[in-house]
């Protein structure tokens, strides 16, 4: 099992059908989004121009690089690829913002916690399809098991040769395919393509987690918090020496 | 503050008095259940249809505990849009949640346009409202009531209004959007092209847009069948000047100088004909007039438009080649807003006439046939009104829709009180200053009122005119007439109905007409209780009722083919009975009976041709308050030409104001610096630039092209106000800029050069003479027939255009 | 007039502490005053009754007299109409917005029914309440929060769970309220009240306090 998911940006009218329902789905603060949609704009000279619309979210890498910065362990991939939050755990100290290459997270400004796409797991429970592919008006957005030889991504990924948004800056195995012309990818690739991840240095990150200790405020939240960030340590997710 | 505790007690202790009078108090805003009472359980899931724009796709509601609606989804039921909806769609409870929204009945208590009101009473607002229209009706007759309408909604409205007596209804959705093309289908093809356009993208091998922006311009259900088109490998042909979502799909975009849009179909015809790609055994069957089409268009070649629309003549060549070896499975959008220039139904004729030279009309991934649904009305007892319109719709403007008559038509009539003086309007859910050009008269117009009633879900600012304005529940709390598709291919019904019960003292549109009917004295107008009972009156045709429809929304209602069978002979709804592609009734009227390109005035120095489309995620002006959609666009920009820019010295994302020729100045607009457009055109999106100061979402964002237009050039076949028609500069600083003596445009057409044209027939050598000869004398025999005939018709228009939708 | 009587006498009662009765006509009365304008209302500010309401629950010096303006400038009718007015243009509907919305879920989650009625509904239920059907107004609208106020002292819930309700739900918005309405107001009148009842609010609850800590002394 490893969910993905396709975008045809030939199909892609650019319209945010998408990220609107990722709004009202996961009530997602106006001035935040979970799912972006750019437009490039008409690159070229009156009249040889060429476009392209760009749908962005959570790649839910192959190799993420959320997922070891994350003090707390909040931040874990499931076994079907989807990276996910445990609001519980987060703490909010922005790390894996800061580490994500395609900015795909942000700091609920409510909660205080991390939030991102999910693949709208919860809708996945219940046999559903996500929520910006279910209403996506141009059906350019494909959802399923990239593992199943039957399923449609696998098709548009394997058959149809869709491509990953990867670049110098990161080369992490994001599992949002895209399928376009010669021309759009090219453009992708000039003004989508991910950044690199900015990763916080071990001596801050030690300093960030102390500081409660210091506070003495040791509450059953933040226990739990230390268990699962030192039982991260004990299996040895990333290295960091003090 | 320093107030002790003890002050406050010796305070509180001074309180009998008036609290003994204050004590008789009886508040009831609360129900007390009795112990053990768990709370409220709702949470359901509702299906419905939206009206975030007129395309009213399917919707599903989802209703939390506390009874509020939680988020929307699209209906998997729905025929057309499969459980997709668009941004609009998905935001659309904001509109029942808008804080702004108008809650109860209001009357205007200081002057117009003060902005001054109470709250009142249904019973205050609807006595008021009847013994103000009864005395209009007893002094100037019942016809001096205007009513401006939008939607199937506004049927219930619409039957108060006839049954009052006055024939004065009119919706931009025709003077302002689509008329010209209804017209210029129906002289030729017999019909009007309807809603939603019967485009068969699902069958097509091309499709050719001429201004249509697809994607950009959203109906869901159209959007999804273009895009599984494209994957599908469908060819796409774009004539837009600017360098739209759809023109960056498109594998010929042809960047036409504006207004110039008829010369090129000609052209088009010119190569179709000549080089042999129409189809030949479709209009010798079908057609009538095609010699004298033949011989029309044999100067209008390929050069000639290339010189006119600016675009290479091997691009037009290629194009109408592409055309003809798609035909017959070629999908020409018909458009839908196309009052443009003031020849729009004859632009219109033209492109109904390549589709008809394609062999596309009736013809499977061409344009298919709408069907019929059994959903029967109430009989009325009450007539037609027998007094003639003053709009001028099928007078002045002989081709213009009774059904949806001329708008500025009966502004100019009630601002000059000819044929007659207009002294009430009663406006539904219409925006009369946001989508009427030449929003100075209908201000003047408005002064002329003894009576000005508005009903609609926001406050847009004609209320500040109104004396009377009655707040409607949103699409999300209320029923609506029953909503017929015969335009798909398996036509449907689908409901409205309650997500949630209306918010405040807001009331459905049924209710609201039926009230008024009551203090009309037209009791016997809705001899129905309740919509149940309508419902099922309705529904009787299909087989279901409303409570069986209530789960899926939907019933649909499947008949024949939507396409024409060409083994026997088929008759056209035209006067020939045949596809007219030379219109005698047009020539009757004295308009040119095959479409000609007439110049359009040029742009002057300095100036650029304002033009104007959609945007994703807004409906015209109505939906810029809504707090998502605000996020998403609050403010539209200004389509340069990059090279334009440059000389000006403007850059991308500075804020400049407009001046158009009138000397009108416009808000400030951010410059979109961008190759995708002409350097003759400006474009913007329609429906920003909100006046009111206090407007918490959308004033003072972008700019209003309706402020802009002060000028319009009408259709004189049609009554259509053609906008494309203003001109604007760029003011920065307060000064007009200009461009600079050395600026040059050459546009470079890579890949385009010489291309010949392979005639099949020398058009020099056509003679067309003799046919024509022939039909002058049959017309002798066809004009004798003629009056019985147009009774008939004009039957037909009237209860076919009842079930137009708005636009 | 007669009321100003029944005061007169009430004045030369000794000073006794502030009873639960007393606080629930106040808080009952709250919500009356912020109900659409209605002749009740007008009969009351022209005899006095509210202007000496509000100098009663108030903590600085009377205004009894300058309130008593209102009376002169107006006729009953004008005065109706002018209070309507107002009302609508801050309360109701003016173009193209109302400046000073009644809901607490505006200033909380700029938007009508936003999530924070969830927790207003829940307290409601907990009591027993609902909104009835037949009210026009949404839940957390100003008038129902008082009512609702008014029906727990009503009902002798314990004094801090009435508290708790009045701050965390009433005084958690009605200064952002007050600073709108200050903003936006062309008559002073709904300015004053809210002014006057929002020191009532905090004082109330200040009395309470100290009321409690003596309780756990």
């Amino acid at each position: 099992m490893r969910y993905a998911m396709v975008i045809d940006l030939r199909k892609c009218v650019g319209c945010d059908a998408c990220t609107v329902a990722c709004r009202t789905e996961w009530e997602v603060p106006i001035g935040h989004s979970r799912t972006v949609v750019s437009h490039s704009g008409a690159i070229g000279e009156f009249p040889n121009v060429y476009s392209t619309n760009f749908v962005a979210q959570c790649n839910h890498c192959d190799e993420p690089t959320c997922v070891p910065p994350c003090p707390t362990g909040a931040t874990f991939q499931e076994k079907n690829g989807i990276v996910q939050v445990d609001t519980d755990l987060c703490i909010g100290c922005g790390y894996c913002v800061e580490a994500c290459p395609y900015d795909a997270r942000y700091i609920n400004p409510e909660t205080n916690k991390v939030d991102k796409c999910d693949f709208c797991a919860e809708r996945l429970d219940v046999g559903l399809q996500p929520a910006c592919a279910t209403t996506c008006i141009a059906n350019a957005k494909y959802f399923g098991d990239l593992e199943d030889r039957n399923s449609i991504v696998y098709k548009k990924v394997f058959e149809e040769g869709a491509w990953r948004n990867e670049n110098e800056n990161a080369a992490i195995g994001p599992n949002v395919y895209y399928l376009g012309t010669k021309n759009q990818l090219e453009i992708v690739k000039a003004k989508f393509g991910p950044r690199k991840a900015r990763l916080a240095t071990p001596a801050q990150m030690w300093k960030d987690i102390l500081r409660p200790f210091i506070f003495g405020a040791i509450g059953v939240t933040f226990v739990g918090q230390a268990i699962a960030f030192f039982n991260q340590l004990r299996n040895g997710e990333e290295p960091i020496d003090d | 503050m320093s107030i002790s505790r003890r002050d406050f007690l010796k305070r509180s202790v001074l309180t009998g008095g008036a609290l003994s009078v204050l004590s008789t108090t009886q508040l009831k805003g609360f129900t007390k259940h009795p112990i053990g009472w768990k709370g409220n359980q709702r949470v359901s899931e509702i299906a419905s249809i939206c009206e975030m724009c007129f395309w009213r796709c399917g919707i599903l509601g989802n209703v939390d505990k506390y009874g509020k609606i939680l988020k929307i989804d699209g209906n998997p039921e729905h025929p057309l849009t499969h459980g997709r909806l668009c941004a609009r769609g998905n935001a659309g409870h904001k509109l029942t949640y808008d804080p702004d929204r108008l809650k109860y009945p209001l009357m205007r208590v200081g002057k117009r346009g003060e902005g001054k009101f109470k709250r009142v009473s249904w019973d205050e607002a609807l006595d008021f409202f009847a013994e103000k229209l009864l005395k209009i009706k007893k002094e100037y007759g019942p016809e001096a009531v205007g009513y401006f309408p939008h939607g199937i909604q506004a049927r219930f409205f619409h039957q108060v209004m006839t049954a009052f007596g006055t024939p004065n209804s009119v919706e931009p959705a025709f003077a302002q959007c689509r008329g010209p093309r209804d017209v210029g289908y129906k002289l030729t093809f017999g019909n009007n092209i309807g809603s939603p356009e019967p485009l068969d993208f699902e069958h097509t091998d091309l499709m050719v847009f001429i201004g249509s922006h697809i994607g950009e311009n959203v109906f869901t259900g159209q959007v999804l069948q273009y895009a599984e088109a494209l994957e599908r490998g469908a060819k796409l042909i774009v004539v837009d000047p600017r360098f739209s979502d759809a023109a960056a799909k498109a594998d010929y975009w042809l960047p036409i100088k504006p207004g110039t849009d008829t010369s090129l179909l000609l052209a088009w015809m010119h190569v179709l004909i000549f080089e042999g790609h129409y189809d030949k055994e479709y209009i010798d069957n079908n057609a009538i007039g095609f010699d004298q089409l033949k011989e029309h268009v044999k100067d209008f070649t390929p050069k000639w438009a290339a010189k006119i629309t600016e675009l290479p003549e091997s691009l037009i060549i290629k194009t109408a080649r592409l055309m003809g070896k798609c035909s017959p499975k070629v999908a020409l959008h018909p458009g839908r807003h196309v009052t443009w220039y003031g020849d729009d139904s004859q632009r219109s004729r033209a492109m109904a006439l390549v589709t008809a030279l394609l062999g596309s009309y009736g013809r499977k991934g061409g344009i298919y046939l709408s069907s019929k649904i059994p959903a029967p009305k109430f009989p009325s007892s009450h007539h037609k009104p027998k007094v003639k319109r003053a709009d001028g719709a099928g007078t002045k403007y002989p081709f213009a829709s009774k059904g949806l008559g001329v708008t500025n038509g009966l502004i100019d009539a009630t601002l000059n009180e000819d044929p007659y003086p207009i002294k009430g309007w009663v406006v539904y859910s219409q925006n009369v200053l946001e989508s009427i050009p030449e929003t100075y008269k209908t201000k003047e117009a408005i002064d002329k009122l003894d009576l000005m009633v508005v009903v609609d879900v926001m406050p847009v600012e004609q209320i500040l005119y109104a004396d009377l304005v009655l707040p409607e529940a949103t699409f999300l709390e209320r029923y609506d007439d029953l909503y017929t598709v015969k335009n798909a291919k398996i036509p449907f019904a689908a409901i409205r109905q309650p997500i949630i019960d209306p918010l405040f003292e807001t009331k459905p549109g049924w209710w609201i007409a039926k009230e008024m009917a009551k203090r009309l004295d037209l009791k016997d107008l809705f001899p129905w209780d309740t919509m149940e009972e309508y419902f099922d009156h309705r529904l009787s045709g299909l087989n279901t009722t409303l409570k069986q429809m209530q789960a899926k929304g939907i019933a649909m209602h499947s008949k024949g083919t939507p396409y024409y069978d060409f083994s026997k002979p088929v008759k056209f709804k035209t006067e020939s009975g045949k596809i007219e592609l030379y219109s005698k009734k047009l020539l009757r009227e004295g308009f040119s009976p095959m479409p000609e390109y007439t110049p359009i005035d040029e742009v002057p120095t300095g100036y650029f041709r304002l033009i104007y489309g959609r945007s994703p995620v807004h409906t015209f002006a109505r939906s810029q308050n809504n707090e998502i959609l605000n996020s998403y666009q609050s403010e539209n920009d200004l389509w340069l030409n990059n090279k334009v820019a440059e000389d000006l010295g403007l850059l991308d994302g500075e804020y400049v104001k407009l001046e158009n020729q009138d000397g009108v100045i416009s808000n400030k607009i951010k410059v979109n610096a961008t190759p995708g457009i002409r350097a003759d055109a400006v474009y913007m999106v329609h429906g920003f630039g909100h006046n009111s100061k206090r407007m918490r979402k959308a004033h003072g964002k972008g700019v209003s092209d309706t402020q802009l237009m002060t000028r319009v050039k009408v259709d004189p076949i049609s009554g259509g106000t053609g906008m494309r028609v203003n001109f604007v500069r760029i003011v920065k600083n307060g000064n007009p800029i200009m461009l600079s003596g050395a600026f040059s445009f050459l546009p470079n057409f890579e890949g385009e050069g010489e291309e010949e044209l392979k005639y099949v027939e020398d058009p020099k050598r056509v003679k067309a003479k003799r046919k024509i000869k022939k039909v002058k004398k049959k017309e002798v025999k066809v004009e004798k027939k003629e009056l019985k005939r147009k009774v008939i018709e004009l039957k037909e228009v009237e209860t076919e255009e009842e079930e137009d939708e708005g636009c | 007039m007669i009321w100003q009587g029944i005061c007169i006498i009430q004045l030369n009662k000794l000073p006794k502490v502030i009873d639960m009765n007393e606080r629930e006509i106040i808080y009952k009365t709250f919500a009356k005053l912020f109900n659409y304008p209605d002749d009740e209302l007008i009969e009351w500010i022209k005899s006095g009754v509210i202007a000496e309401f509000l100098e009663l629950i108030e903590m600085e010096e009377a205004k009894i007299e300058e309130r008593n303006q209102w009376n002169k400038l107006n006729s009953k009718s004008d005065l109706l109409e002018v209070l309507q007015v107002e009302y609508t243009h801050l309360f109701i509907s003016s173009f193209p917005t109302i400046p000073a919305p009644l809901y607490k879920s505006f200033y909380e989650d700029n938007e009508i029914m936003g999530s924070s009625i969830e927790s207003l509904i829940d307290t409601y239920e907990k009591y027993g309440f609902e909104v009835s059907k037949t009210s026009n107004e949404l839940p957390d609208n100003l008038v129902l929060q008082f009512e609702f106020a008014s029906l727990l002292i009503k009902d002798n819930v314990p004094l801090d769970e009435q508290y708790s309700f009045i701050s965390e739900f009433i005084l958690s918005w009605t200064e952002k309220l007050e600073e709108k309405i200050i903003e936006n107001a062309n008559l002073d009148f709904y300015k004053d009240l809210l002014v006057t009842i929002n020191k009532f609010l905090n004082n109330d609850i200040a009395t309470n306090n100290t009321k409690l800590s003596r309780a756990e002394l």
